[in-house]
């Protein structure tokens, strides 16, 4: 069968539980991929190929065996390479971490190895998951498989590089400012930032311990929720998981949207935002009228606050994690790690505070606006995709300072801790935007039925990445 | 190096290589931009009546 490294996980659950297709097919397609742009993209910080291929057998035997175990059984994952794997190295990205091994699994590695899947290696990210390009000093730039030029986001952009070059069927990200849904946007492929504590951090080295979550990365709405639903569910091991059972989201998505109602505050989400990704998120809110849901506008007091709430409470807390190294061997760190790793020491514990109370404030005034609109939408990023090596990106021609913009849309439910898709909605430049659906706390359904049924409506046509990475050499 | 920066720094016993510190500059006026731009009516605490109002001081 063709091209099975291209196929959801959705497609394949059902092909593999049938027979019809091996995970042992299935793993060596993957690992042909990662064979071929590996070298070009580096997605990828380490492969585990001999364990991969032994576990798709495993998985092979078990499943004709009649144990099947479910929708991830046999489907090869790669997972951000801060997520710890037991008796393995775990860089964080980083040199300081470079030998790091920890004894046991991260409890999303313990949930998926259960349900199945077969772990193809770590992926690459920013240094510690501090930043929002994938521009690695220690293991090298990941590139957009779009354009090699482009960068792919971060700082889980190895999960979104090899997700969009058939380099992985699913992935795992980490997500604290937008690092999840940043690089899903850049390189056209989903991403969910599930509501704080819905998935275990436990075996996830910290960014800023109150923002910090854990969710899926595919290539499908679909598949997102299939993900999510193997990962969620109470820890006991993660002081900040919530006591709630695993979602049983991937059942449950809709066709229609009819009786939903979509909010979008235009001051906030479309201000400063180039016109060909307005464009695109215009085109979508058409597109989910047509199937039933109901746009309103809708105004959220505050939002401008986000930025510096957020910047405040990330970087004060990631300094307090680094704080030891920073002092005894800044020279590990990378230089723009490192530099705001100092900028994290400058805030007062006043000003910590502050940006926590305009966290509870905007958190009630969310509230509110929930108890009038099921979702609310906008775009990922405001920008045109960043060339990689830069600090500036495009609004409409003009140059803006990329990390501060492509972090402004994001920040809301970063700093609120809500449930957020980040989901394809069409082209700008030939490159990727991303829609950007909010939901209430624990509003995980909510935010993948309006990401699932855009979908349908194919935003991105026949548009794949790969197309750009077939003139590729081989690289073995 | 902004004052103010040398001064944060040296109170939080930092070295800062002399590379880093217009970036570190750069940095502070940033968010001092940004601090400039919030809400005040965000930061009085819901849960604790932090403000003196006069109106409500009991008689003497």
């Amino acid at each position: 069968m063709s091209d099975l490294a291209a196929r959801s996980v959705d497609e394949l659950s059902g092909l593999i539980e049938a027979g019809q297709v091996s995970p042992v097919e299935v793993t060596r397609a993957v690992l042909d991929n990662i064979g071929r742009h590996n070298d070009t993209l580096r997605a990828y910080i380490e492969v585990y190929r001999d364990d991969a291929m032994a576990a798709a057998r495993d998985a092979e035997a078990e499943i004709a065996s009649g144990r099947y175990r479910g929708r991830l059984h046999g489907v090869p994952m790669g997972v951000k390479d801060n997520l710890y794997f037991a008796d393995r190295v775990t860089t964080m990205g980083s040199k300081i971490h470079a030998g790091f091994v920890s004894g046991t699994n991260a409890t999303v590695v313990d949930r998926l190895s259960d349900a199945g899947a077969v772990f193809l290696g770590k992926l690459n990210m920013h240094e510690y998951a501090l930043g929002g390009t994938t521009d690695n000093p220690f293991h090298g730039t990941c590139r957009n498989p779009w354009d090699l030029s482009m960068s792919p986001g971060g700082s889980s952009g190895g999960s979104g590089a090899a997700l969009a070059s058939n380099m992985a069927v699913a992935a795992l990200g980490t997500d604290t400012s937008g690092s999840i849904r940043m690089p899903a946007a850049l390189c056209g492929t989903v991403g969910l930032k599930p509501t704080y504590g819905r998935v275990s951090r436990f075996g996830c080295f910290p960014e800023a311990w109150t923002l910090d979550h854990v969710g899926p990365m595919t290539r499908t709405v679909k598949d997102a929720a299939i993900v999510l639903d193997a990962i969620s569910g109470y820890d006991a091991r993660d002081p900040s998981s919530l006591d709630r059972p695993p979602t049983r989201t991937a059942g449950r998505l809709p066709t229609t949207l009819d009786g939903v109602v979509i909010g979008i505050d235009e001051g906030f989400f479309l201000a400063d935002v180039d016109d060909e990704v307005e464009r695109c998120v215009r085109e979508a809110l058409d597109a989910l009228r047509g199937r039933g849901a109901t746009v309103r506008s809708v105004s959220v007091p505050g939002l401008d606050s986000c930025e510096w709430a957020l910047a405040t409470i990330d970087i004060c807390e990631a300094s307090t994690v680094h704080d030891a190294n920073l002092r005894d061997r800044p020279e590990d760190f990378g230089d723009g790690v490192r530099l705001l790793l100092e900028c994290g020491q400058l805030p007062s514990a006043v000003e910590y505070l502050q940006a926590q109370q305009i966290r509870g404030h905007l958190g009630s005034t969310m509230q509110r606006v929930f108890g009038a609109v099921d979702v609310l939408v906008g775009p990922t990023t405001p920008t045109r995709t960043p060339r990689i090596g830069q600090t500036t990106a495009t609004v409409n021609g003009r140059e803006v300072d990329a990390s501060r913009s492509l972090w402004r849309l994001v920040g809301p439910a970063s700093l609120l801790g809500l449930p957020c898709l980040s989901v394809p909605c069409g082209t700008a430049g030939g490159l990727p935007v991303g829609l950007q659906v909010i939901g209430p706390t624990l509003g995980e359904q909510q935010v993948l039925d309006v990401g699932h049924v855009l979908e349908l409506d194919q935003p991105m046509g026949s548009l794949r990445a790969t197309a750009y990475l077939e003139g590729l050499p081989v690289a073995d | 190096m902004n004052e103010i920066v040398t001064r944060l720094l040296e109170s939080r016993r930092l070295v800062v290589p002399p590379g880093d510190r217009e970036a570190v500059d750069a940095h502070w006026a940033r968010m001092r931009a940004l601090r400039a731009t919030v809400d005040e009516s965000l930061l009085a605490d819901s849960e604790i009546a932090l403000t003196y109002d006069p109106a409500c001081a009991p008689d003497e």
